[in-house]
């Protein structure tokens, strides 16, 4: 799982450096996301090792679900 | 709220999402851009710049507690190179309608991979 996570910093650079290239990346956005985000990891990886939340994943999957949804239409 | 206010409490809640539930950042991350405003390849694109912090926050931790194998993971993402820039060639080539429908889809998948997974488990004690 960790050295997955490591490969993911390989990958998310590589692709982030290519997207940039083609001009995609609003990299205002992506540290105001970024960066507040990497907080919330932290907090995330907190809460989950002291609750087994399997109420809160199936409530997070409808969310998913939701978002698709308005994604689509 | 302003743009950039509301941009970084959904970047805190997305961060805590995602480490909460153990899916990828840019699940979270790229409804949440387009939610902000942003075409979907914009959203792409600048949700993989975003998760860059947060994947280096949580590999420096992770390499604390002596779990990551470097040599695999380099092995691993430099392999994945190519493949994103690939990736990069087929969002750019989409139109913004498609793109966004076609993650719409990844979506529902995510979902229904988490649901699964949370049913198979023991219920909690």
């Amino acid at each position: 799982m960790a050295t997955s996570l490591a490969a993911i910093l390989f990958t998310a650079v590589a692709a982030a450096a290519s997207h940039a290239q083609a001009g995609n990346v609003d990299w205002s956005d992506a540290a105001l996301i970024g960066l507040p985000a990497t907080a919330g990891a932290v907090l995330g990886a907190w809460v989950h090792q002291r609750i087994a939340p399997r109420g809160a994943v199936l409530a997070f999957s409808v969310l998913l679900v939701v978002s698709a949804g308005k994604l689509a239409l | 709220m302003s743009h950039d206010v509301l941009a970084a409490v959904l970047g805190l809640l997305a961060g805590t999402l995602s480490a909460l539930f153990g899916v990828g950042g840019g699940v979270v991350f790229v409804p949440t851009l387009i939610f902000l405003g942003a075409s979907a390849r914009v959203a792409v694109a600048t949700s993989l710049a975003a998760m860059v912090p947060v994947v280096l926050m949580g590999s420096w931790r992770q390499t604390r507690y002596g779990s990551v194998t470097w040599r695999d993971a380099a092995i691993i993402g430099v392999a994945s190179v190519p493949t994103a820039k690939l990736g990069e060639i087929v969002a750019d080539s989409l139109p913004n309608d498609a793109l966004q429908r076609l993650f719409a889809v990844v979506l529902v998948v995510t979902a229904v991979q988490l649901a699964v997974r949370a049913l198979r488990e023991p219920a909690a004690e």
